[in-house]
């Protein structure tokens, strides 16, 4: 089955902190809303954001871009783009959201859409061999000083296991 | 951003070193208050999205901030922001149908 990503601002940055986020855009249909291409390139560039620039260049080159509306009455504590995530949840398939947002993952949690942390997306190229043992764990140090220290050591753990997995 | 007058009443104390860092900043005492009022809420919404009340998204709106700067102030404040335990784990339950 083909299963598309949808990324919210955090777990795009988180990602493209961690040096995957070409690689996952290579491997995976994804899409992103206008809401969040605001929220991430123009005023990430706007406000000097060196990432900001690169993220855009990833994101002209390999990720759909949906239109969304403007959000001005926003519910459940999340910003406009969460909630232009939301909206596009209810007329998309097959879709998996990338974000390390507790609380955008506990309203996802709610309605039972399934997610993926960035910190799990490094052990999904690792297991499918995109990413070396080496370069699995070099993603997951950049990672890790954006993620909870709980998350880095399951991973790493979990990245181990897969390296002796290979090995046998 | 918006602004509005908000009458205050605060201890003389408090009025004492809003005057002593407005010199040592070389500004006024009004912006010396608000910069700690900024300071204030700055690590009041942090703590917000670390419990899970807000998003990194609502906080960057709520600061007139990017989510770059959320990520970096949770980062040099030592707050750690992120899915908790049961996400993980429902995480992770996704990943196989990845590989």
């Amino acid at each position: 089955m083909l299963v598309r990503l949808i990324f919210d601002a955090d777990g795009m940055i988180k990602l493209y902190r961690s040096g995957i986020l070409a690689e996952v855009t290579q491997v995976f249909s994804c899409v992103i809303t206008s809401t969040v291409l605001d929220e991430v390139v123009t005023k990430g560039k706007a406000r000097l954001h060196q990432d900001a620039e690169a993220i855009g260049t990833i994101i002209s080159d390999s990720v759909e871009l949906v239109a969304t509306k403007e959000y001005q009455e926003l519910e459940l504590g999340l910003g406009a783009g969460e909630s232009s995530i939301l909206d596009l949840l209810d007329r998309e398939q097959d879709v998996l959201v990338v974000s390390d947002d507790r609380r955008f993952l506990s309203v996802l949690s709610a309605r039972n859409i399934p997610y993926l942390t960035p910190a799990n997306m490094v052990l999904v190229l690792a297991k499918r061999s995109i990413l070396t043992e080496a370069e699995a764990e070099e993603a997951l140090e950049l990672l890790r000083p954006l993620i909870r220290t709980a998350a880095y050591w399951e991973t790493r753990e979990e990245l181990r296991k897969e390296g002796e997995r290979d090995e046998e | 951003m918006k602004s509005k007058v908000v009458p205050l009443r605060i201890p003389e104390n408090l009025d004492e070193l809003a005057s002593l860092s407005a010199q040592e900043e070389h500004t006024d005492k009004a912006t010396a208050l608000r910069q700690w009022l900024h300071r204030g809420a700055a690590q009041y919404v942090l703590k917000l999205v670390s419990e899970g009340r807000i998003s990194v998204g609502r906080a960057a709106e709520l600061l007139d901030l990017t989510v770059y700067d959320i990520h970096r102030m949770a980062e040099t404040q030592g707050v750690e922001l992120g899915a908790i335990e049961e996400q993980r784990r429902r995480s992770r339950a996704v990943v196989e149908r990845l590989v």
